[in-house]
């Protein structure tokens, strides 16, 4: 996106928040319809459940709703909301697991988690060996993902499956380079025990 | 880096999930180490493989599921608004004002058809003033009759008018004399 389309953007939905405020209420399906998919697609990479995922998204919408007028402008919507989704995933996961967290979620990742589109099947032209291996790397790299804190989650998603830069994860985040940098490697490092065997 | 031995996994792992923005300065082992760099690719692939799989799995979802979503998620915001009623006035007039424009000769007959019940319970409404009036009328000559008549009413006056000329005519005067006799 472009400078100038970007600043349109802005200015669009700073008038169709002022709208909101205001008390017209429809107008706030212009955020839902716009961002319900990149959400939805944030919080289902986090947990990994099609219906808590699809249930956590709401969540997020209703929260940013009763929120707004906390919501300064200081930084762009969408990024507002994905600290709001964030925070609502972090709370799901508290509310859903109290205790025994981890053994459960090994159990559910049991079937190589969600299901391949066709376009991503890797039967597709290699060899059945590295089918197999890539299938087993692809369910430790989920498994080292579930096994994060949830803000650790967040931001290892945010730079590997969403290509947010740094600067942007701060921005959704509200932390600094330094610590961003710091919860990525950790994040790695479990990663690379996970993957240790491979050596 | 020592360029003849292999990379380690937390190189191999930073090779494929790196932790800053600026992409690393390729190793001089993995430009020439086949092994490593089928190490690096068969991490890259599981990952984008994962990525792919997370990403696919929301976007095939079916437009009714996005539909359904935002309504539901509207519904409850819909719910929370302490302004509705007022928003849902305007919404209203509004769907209104474009269904008018959408279908004026629709629009024009049904204002016809207003304006007749109008014109019809105005007269309606007058009918019964008048049976209201004429009520009142009733009650008052019922009033009227246990009261001596004012003199000024026309009627009265003919009647006297009638009875004086019946007293003049003689003949007449003669009978009653004669029949009270």
């Amino acid at each position: 996106m472009t400078e100038d389309a970007r600043a349109a953007k802005l200015s669009r939905e700073a008038e169709i928040l002022s709208r909101v405020v205001a008390g017209d209420v429809d107008a706030f399906e212009y955020f839902v319809t716009t961002y319900q998919k990149r959400i939805t697609r944030f919080v289902y990479t986090l947990l990994r459940d099609s219906t808590d995922a699809d249930g956590v998204a709401q969540d997020v919408f209703v929260k940013a709703f009763r929120a707004l007028p906390e919501f300064k402008g200081q930084s762009a919507f969408e990024t507002w909301l994905t600290r709001i989704a964030i925070n609502a995933v972090r709370d799901h996961v508290r509310r859903r697991k109290p205790v025994v967290f981890f053994s459960e979620l090994r159990d559910d990742l049991n079937d190589d988690g969600p299901e391949l589109p066709a376009a991503f099947d890797p039967a597709d032209g290699t060899s059945p060996e590295r089918d197999l291996l890539s299938r087993d790397i692809r369910r430790r790299i989920a498994e080292a993902l579930v096994a994060l804190s949830p803000r650790q989650r967040a931001i290892f998603v945010m730079k590997h499956y969403e290509e947010k830069s740094i600067a942007e994860i701060g921005a959704a985040t509200g932390l600094d380079e330094g610590t961003i940098k710091s919860h990525l490697f950790r994040a790695a490092r479990k990663l690379r025990e996970r993957l240790e065997d491979l050596r | 880096m020592n360029a003849t031995r292999h990379l380690t996994s937390d190189e191999i792992v930073e090779r494929v999930f790196p932790g800053d923005d600026r992409p690393a300065a390729v190793p001089e082992h993995l430009a020439t180490c086949v092994a490593c760099q089928e190490r690096v690719a068969t991490l890259r692939e599981a990952w984008l493989l994962d990525r792919g799989a997370v990403s696919g799995a929301v976007d095939d979802l079916p437009a009714a599921f996005w539909e359904a979503q935002a309504a539901a998620t509207m519904a409850v915001v819909r719910a929370e608004a302490p302004e509705e009623v007022a928003v849902a006035d305007v919404r209203v007039f509004a769907s209104r004002m474009r269904g008018i424009l959408r279908h004026p000769a629709l629009a024009v007959s049904s204002l016809v058809a207003a304006l007749l019940l109008v014109a019809g319970l105005s007269r309606l409404h007058s009918s019964s003033t008048a049976l209201v009036v004429r009520t009142a009328a009733v009650k008052n000559s019922e009033t009227r009759e246990k009261t001596p008549a004012p003199v000024t009413d026309a009627s009265d006056d003919e009647l006297l008018v009638s009875v004086d000329r019946a007293l003049e005519d003689s003949s007449l005067a003669g009978f009653i004399v004669e029949e009270t006799l």
